[in-house]
């Protein structure tokens, strides 16, 4: 329970960190949250509106660079995009930047704001071998949290690219670096939505009806008019967000956010018991082990056998 | 072994080296013999390709030097275990992948009997990548396999493992 709080208490100081963000940037003050919240949901229906990665499992422990301590990348999403995905990476968003000691009647300090870097970042394998990876690279000032997910960046680029070199007449496909899943958007009389394969879910297939409506969630400008993200693009890297969207009072923002941390932490809990109890034919309940993917692999791993001793010799005379 | 250390054995085959052949077999005699055992569920028969593979090794060493000659001794050792498999098509698997697995010698029957439940193809992968540390992009190119395919089927099998090592059906 102890550790549920700390991870609590984490989760709200991380997601804290956006909204101090959101105060302080106008221009993207209700995307930032409303993305982190999407990013930490998986109740979400609509894949569309879920575009932000899912989280499938386990506790959200947060890190600092510095745990690790070396590298100074901050824009993490930049260095992998130029240097290469790990297979182990899913998708990497990042949350939000706050600004220490930010006051926008001053100046900037000498020597600049302390800013720190909020990211979430899916690995199809949470090992702590590869969290310490992506702590290696990111500089002290990034603020990870991780997350376990399905499918790789490398397995979307792949599957994406192979979708691609189809001709699926009117369809829009996307990826991005900050979901796991592939959006296919296809006219409602297509004939070959059947044909279209699935990568075991990681294809998500829409409507081309609902790119009207863009593939974001939206938010409410000062105006009181709802604005989207602004056309989606075909492959597009990231979602281009609406322009002229200014900051409102944001006291909200702190009590939305400590409710996302909440229903998070509790579902997180919920999820954690679920897969960890076996509810038998006649009511009752037992405790299970249950294999993860790393599990899995280790057992594989450990199950290689060896030749038979007289092997090396006989191959020996027969050379 | 690095691939360099790897590619300065393969060198010295040339020359007719059985040390070099006796320094490849013991790094790389158990992740062969497991793939080979993977694809053929049967022991004779991954022993035989086993030899094979280093049979042909010392006999026709490759002419250059390879960028990856790990990734290249065990697509040798897959193929080897394929043709074990064709040439006895006795012990060939079939589509309803009821096959016996091969006695185990450690305790990983459960392990063993799971992975026998799998498509050849999704066999093949889990333990290119598992017991031969080769990366997707290798796998894909050993086996001509788009890398999203390879993927897809990596984590197809993976996840039926996981739910017949949680208690489900094989």
């Amino acid at each position: 329970m102890k550790k549920m709080i700390i991870t609590a208490a984490a989760l709200v100081f991380a997601l804290s960190g956006t909204a101090a963000y959101a105060a302080t940037e106008s221009q993207t003050a209700t995307y930032i949250v409303a993305s982190t919240s999407a990013a930490n949901e998986e109740a979400q229906t609509d894949p569309a509106e879920n575009s932000a990665a899912t989280s499938s499992a386990g506790d959200t422990n947060i890190f600092y660079g510095a745990e690790t301590g070396n590298n100074d990348v901050i824009h993490l999403e930049k260095h992998y995009g130029k240097n290469g995905y790990p297979d182990y990476i899913s998708y990497i968003i990042c949350t939000g930047v706050s600004s220490s000691g930010f006051d926008p009647t001053q100046g900037e300090p000498d020597g600049g704001f302390a800013e720190t870097y909020f990211y979430d970042i899916g690995l199809t394998e949470k090992t702590q071998e590869n969290m310490d990876a992506v702590l290696a690279v990111a500089s002290d000032n990034c603020n990870i949290t991780f997350y376990e997910c399905d499918f790789s960046y490398n397995e979307r680029e792949a599957a994406f690219n192979e979708l691609g070199a189809k001709d699926y007449k009117g369809a829009h496909i996307m990826m991005s670096q900050e979901s796991q899943y592939i959006l296919i958007y296809i006219p409602d009389d297509a004939d070959y939505k059947n044909d279209i394969p699935l990568y075991d879910g990681m294809v998500k297939i829409l409507s081309t009806n609902e790119l009207e409506y863009d593939t974001g969630i939206g938010t409410t400008g000062t105006t009181g008019a709802t604005t989207g993200f602004g056309q989606p693009e075909i492959g597009y890297e990231s979602y281009s967000y609406a322009d002229g969207v200014t900051a409102q009072d944001n006291t909200w923002v702190w009590f939305a956010v400590a409710g996302i941390a909440v229903f998070a932490v509790v579902g997180a809990v919920f999820i954690i018991r679920r897969n960890n109890v076996r509810i038998n034919s006649d009511g009752s309940a037992e405790a299970v082990s249950v294999a993860t993917k790393a599990d899995v692999e280790k057992a594989v791993s450990d199950s290689a056998e060896a030749p038979s001793a007289e092997l090396k010799n006989k191959i020996m005379k027969n050379i | 072994m690095t691939n360099d250390q790897l590619n300065e054995r393969l060198a010295r085959l040339k020359s007719g080296d059985k040390s070099a052949l006796e320094d490849i077999y013991n790094e790389l005699s158990t992740p062969i013999f497991t793939i080979a055992l993977r694809i053929t569920q049967n022991r004779p028969l991954a022993e035989e390709a086993t030899q094979d593979v280093f049979v042909k090794l010392f006999r026709s060493p490759p002419e250059k030097t390879l960028s990856n000659p790990r990734a290249y001794i065990f697509k040798v050792a897959r193929n080897a275990a394929l043709d074990a498999l064709k040439n006895n098509p006795s012990h060939e698997n079939t589509d309803d992948h009821t096959e016996i697995p091969a006695p185990q010698s450690g305790d990983h029957s459960e392990v063993a009997e799971a992975l026998a439940s799998l498509p050849e193809e999704q066999r093949s992968i889990v333990t290119l990548h598992i017991n031969a540390g080769l990366k997707f992009r290798e796998i894909a190119e050993i086996t001509g396999t788009p890398l999203g395919t390879v993927l897809w089927r990596y984590n197809k099998a993976i996840s039926k493992l996981r739910d017949i090592l949680n208690g489900g059906t094989l």
